[in-house]
C-alpha cells in the first residue's frame, strides 16, 4: 500500500494512467510512485506479483480501478526535481497473456466450450461474460502454444463479429455489437460527474470525460446526459487517470451508441 | 532477446516475433505410431507421438525442452491412383513422417470435393497433420521394411529379374508343346478323346509360390 495513509498505506505520491479497449491486447496501466525506497522497488520487478490500483471519489467510494502484473523490462527510475520517480507498466492479465500456454490433445468431436475450459484452466485466466458461437472440431482439437493465440484462433472460428478481451483478469468473449450485462453509471451535468461536453467521433460514437468512476469498464453500457448529446453508449475504450497529490481523478471514455 | 533485456532494439523485437511465430508453424516432422485404426474407412487413422522434443522459454527466461502433444486420429495416406494402390497396415512403434497442411483440410479429407471449404482459419496447425508411412531412422533394420506388403491393381507389371514372369492366383494354365505331344500319343494309343483347346485349369489357392491377401 503506497498511497493513502488513511487506508493503511505509506502516503506516497502515486499517479497512474490506464488504457483499455475491446481488442485482445490486454489493458495497460502506467504507474508512477515517487520516492519509493530501493527495497520496495522489487515488488514491481516480478511478473508474478499483482498490482492493484484503487481510487474513486467520495460519492462513489474507493474501488478497484485496475489490477495486473508488472511487465518485464518496463521498470524505470529517474530523478524529477528533488524526487526519484519509479515508473512501471502493469497489464491486466499480463502474466497469463505473456506466458500462459495451452498444451492439449483432444480426440474426437470437440466443442468450443471444451476448448475454452482448457484454455482457462491452463492459463490461469478467469471466465468473464462469455457468449459462445457454436464451433465444432469434428475429429480432434490439438494445440501447442500461447493461450492468447489459442483464444485468437477459437474466437476467429466463431466469426469476424466476435471479439475477446481480458477485463479484471477474466476473459470476455462477445459479439462486438453486444454488451456485458452489468449496469453502467450515468454521467450528466446534473450529477456533476460529466466534465465538459461529450464530442462526437467518426463512426457514430462519442468521447467524453467524467469524474473517475471505478465501475466503468469496456463492454459496459453507460448513460450520458448533456445538453446536446444524450443516450446509452457502449464503452469501447476507457482510460483512467489519477494523482493522489493533486486530487485529480478522471475517466476518459469512447463509446458507441447502444440501443437498449 | 534475453527475457531481462530492458532495452531491446527494433531488430530484437522483430526477431522475437518471428521466432514466436515459427514455434507454432507446423511443416514436417517425424513420429511414431501409438495406435492404428483401419475401421472400414477409405483413409485409415493413427494416433502419433512426435519423436522430437520442442523448446520453449519459461517465465524465468530459461529455455526448456518438452514433449509435444500427441496427435490423435490423423489420416494415414498411401499412394493410390485410380484402381492402383499400395497399402501396408501400420503398427504401434512404426516410424512415420507427419506433414502439416497449410490450411484446415479436415473437410477435404472427409468429403473429397474438387474444391473444399476450410473448416477453420488455422494455418500450419498441429491439428492438420497427415501421416506418411516412411521410416526415418537407421534403427529400423532393412529386413523389417520388406515384409507384409500388398500391391493391388487390375494389372500389375512386375519388374525384370527374379520377379519376371511371376503368376497370379487363378491365372489360366495352358498345356505346353511337350504336354500336347504326350496327350496326342495317348489319344492314338487308347482312343480317348484329346483335351479341348484352351486352358486346362488355373493356379490353385493352395499354391505356395503364388499368394494373395
Amino acid at each position: 500500500m503506497f498511497g493513502n495513509p488513511d487506508g493503511g498505506g505509506l502516503g506516497l505520491h502515486v499517479a497512474f494512467t490506464t488504457r483499455a479497449g475491446d481488442q485482445s491486447r490486454p489493458a495497460e496501466c502506467q504507474v508512477s510512485v515517487y520516492n519509493l525506497s530501493p527495497e520496495s522497488v522489487g515488488v514491481f520487478t516480478k511478473t508474478t506479483n499483482l498490482v492493484t490500483i484503487r481510487a474513486g471519489h467520495a460519492s462513489g467510494g474507493v474501488r478497484q480501478v485496475f489490477s495486473g502484473n508488472p511487465v518485464a523490462g518496463t521498470l524505470v527510475r529517474h530523478k524529477q526535481g528533488g524526487d526519484v520517480v519509479t515508473k512501471v507498466t502493469i497489464r491486466d492479465g499480463g502474466r497469463a497473456y505473456d506466458f500462459g500456454r495451452l498444451e492439449v490433445s483432444l480426440s474426437g468431436k470437440t466443442t468450443e466450450r471444451e476448448v475454452l475450459n482448457h484454455i482457462l484452466a491452463q492459463s490461469g485466466l478467469g471466465e468473464g461474460h462469455v457468449e459462445l458461437t457454436s464451433v465444432t472440431f469434428p475429429r480432434r482439437y490439438v494445440f501447442s502454444g500461447t493461450a492468447r493465440r489459442a483464444l485468437d484462433e477459437l474466437v476467429d472460428a466463431m466469426g469476424p463479429s466476435v471479439a475477446w478481451f481480458i477485463r479484471d483478469g477474466n476473459v470476455h468473449i462477445l459479439d462486438k455489437a453486444s454488451k456485458t450485462p452489468e449496469e453502467g453509471p450515468v454521467f450528466s451535468s446534473d450529477l456533476g460527474n460529466l466534465v465538459g461536453s461529450p464530442e462526437p467521433v467518426e463512426g457514430g460514437g462519442i468521447r467524453f470525460k467524467g469524474l473517475l468512476d471505478p465501475s466503468v469498464r469496456v463492454g459496459k453500457v453507460v448513460k450520458v446526459e448533456s445538453k446536446y448529446i444524450t443516450g446509452w453508449f457502449k464503452v469501447v475504450e476507457a482510460a483512467f487517470a489519477g494523482d493522489n497529490f493533486s486530487s485529480s481523478f478522471y475517466v476518459n471514455v469512447k463509446g458507441v451508441a447502444y440501443a437498449t | 532477446m534475453p527475457h531481462s533485456d530492458a532495452d531491446p532494439t527494433l531488430v530484437d523485437v522483430i526477431d522475437e516475433g518471428i521466432l514466436g511465430r515459427l514455434a507454432t508453424l507446423g511443416t514436417m516432422t517425424i513420429g511414431k505410431v501409438l495406435a492404428f485404426r483401419e475401421s472400414g474407412e477409405a483413409i485409415p487413422r493413427a494416433d502419433i507421438r512426435i519423436a522430437v522434443r520442442a523448446r520453449r522459454r519459461t517465465e524465468e527466461g530459461v529455455w526448456e525442452e518438452y514433449e509435444q502433444v500427441v496427435l490423435p486420429d490423423l489420416p494415414v495416406m498411401y499412394p493410390k491412383v485410380g484402381a492402383a494402390s499400395v497399402y501396408f497396415p501400420l503398427a504401434a512403434g512404426d516410424e512415420v513422417l507427419i506433414l502439416f497442411a497449410e490450411r484446415d483440410i479436415e473437410t477435404a479429407v472427409e468429403e473429397g470435393a474438387d474444391i473444399n471449404r476450410a473448416n477453420t482459419a488455422r494455418r500450419h496447425s498441429l491439428a492438420d497433420g497427415v501421416v506418411l508411412p516412411f521410416s526415418w531412422s537407421q534403427s529400423v533394420p532393412a529386413s523389417a521394411r520388406d515384409t507384409g506388403y500388398v500391391i493391388e491393381s487390375d494389372l500389375i507389371k512386375l519388374g525384370e529379374g527374379a520377379t519376371a514372369g511371376a503368376a497370379r492366383l487363378n491365372d489360366d494354365v495352358s498345356p505346353n508343346a511337350a504336354f500336347t505331344v504326350w496327350t496326342d500319343a495317348v489319344t492314338v494309343a487308347t482312343g480317348v478323346a484329346s483335351l479341348p483347346a484352351g486352358a486346362i485349369g488355373d493356379i490353385s489357392t493352395a499354391s505356395s509360390k503364388v499368394q494373395v491377401e
